[in-house]
């Protein structure tokens, strides 16, 4: 547990930061709209910006491939090393430092896994998107779209086998936890058979990601509005991040003051 | 938190290993191990299972130390 205490900072010093903030908030933003407003009287800019969404949208199977691939290899490489590090643990069960290392390293794969699952799924549907509105097939070939589809379809099964498999040391290794990958109610499983130390780290690290979310929201806000002024992406985007701003925060609320009642 | 432990010392005296030990208390062999590095503190439940198993107090296992730190 760490021994840091965050302190609580004055209302002086907080309102200077405020102040501050939207001083520098202000004066990026005019400079901004500037330029803007002078490339947009040129036409420069809409052409740049059409030119921006061609390249994007044509380099999608490149980068979906890519990361696609990179999905199957990496994950695969720490469950390899993983497995190994199993394996020399079975002929040294009261190795602590091992034990706690491959309890680590474990951490690897899945991760990956679960990082390069969301990135496959958000790429391969650009690339459909790509496909259906840019013509991307017409460019690169029917061929293409298909070994696209294929890998996408490797890499999610992949996405699958890894988690289930490090979850298989992890459960061989602990044998009191219990859940099923698989599973649709995997998480509540596996929680009910975490302990009082493990169940604290769950809730830290989702304290953690709920703050974290609500400060990426608010950046995201900012950018995706940008977006809608300066490349005319439309304010949809705004939208869906004010929304899941709003979903993270009434859900936390909500349970707060549930459990709060309950005392 | 100020809370340090001598659950090492007291593991080895019992002669089992994380895993055993973490048997005996009914808690897993990753909690034995974070509580030992001092990166976890104890319910009161969990220490008291730790020192009875252990058979000692728990204050002989666990010591608290008043923090100079905080203002």
């Amino acid at each position: 547990m760490s021994n840091k205490r965050v302190k609580e900072r004055s209302n002086k010093r907080i309102l200077i930061t405020f102040i501050l903030m939207i001083v520098v908030c202000g004066v990026i933003g005019y400079f901004f709209g500037m330029i803007t407003a002078k490339s947009e009287k040129t036409q420069t800019f809409a052409q740049t910006v059409d030119v921006m969404k061609n390249v994007v949208i044509q380099s999608f199977p490149v980068l979906f491939m890519i990361v696609a691939v990179l999905s199957i290899i990496i994950p695969t490489i720490g469950y390899i090393h993983c497995n190994k590090m199993y394996q020399k643990l079975q002929a040294d069960r009261d190795n602590d430092e091992l034990w706690d290392r491959l309890e680590n390293a474990l951490n690897g794969p899945m991760i990956t896994s679960t990082l390069f699952s969301i990135a496959n799924v958000c790429l391969f549907l650009c690339f459909v998107y790509g496909a259906v509105t840019a013509k991307i097939d017409e460019r690169y070939g029917k061929t293409v779209v298909l070994i696209g589809l294929a890998i996408f379809v490797i890499s999610t099964v992949m996405g699958i086998v890894i988690p289930h498999l490090v979850v298989k040391i992890e459960k061989e290794l602990n044998p009191e936890k219990k859940g099923n990958v698989l599973d649709s109610k995997f998480r509540e499983v596996w929680m009910d058979s975490c302990d009082e130390a493990q169940q604290m780290m769950v809730y830290k690290s989702a304290y953690k990601a709920f703050s974290n979310t609500n400060v990426v929201c608010i950046w995201l806000i900012a950018i995706t509005f940008v977006c809608a002024m300066l490349f005319k992406t439309d304010i949809l985007s705004m939208i869906i991040v004010c929304l899941i701003w709003f979903i993270n925060t009434f859900s936390y609320m909500l349970h707060a003051a549930k459990l709060e009642r309950r005392g | 938190m100020p809370l340090y432990n001598h659950l090492k010392e007291y593991r080895a005296r019992l002669g089992v290993n994380q895993q055993q030990l973490g048997a005996m208390v009914q808690t897993s062999r990753q909690t034995i191990s974070q509580i030992e590095r001092g990166d976890y503190s104890p319910s009161v439940t969990l220490a008291l299972k730790i020192a009875k198993v252990c058979d000692a107090r728990v204050e002989d296992i666990f010591e608290y130390e008043e923090d100079t730190d905080n203002e």
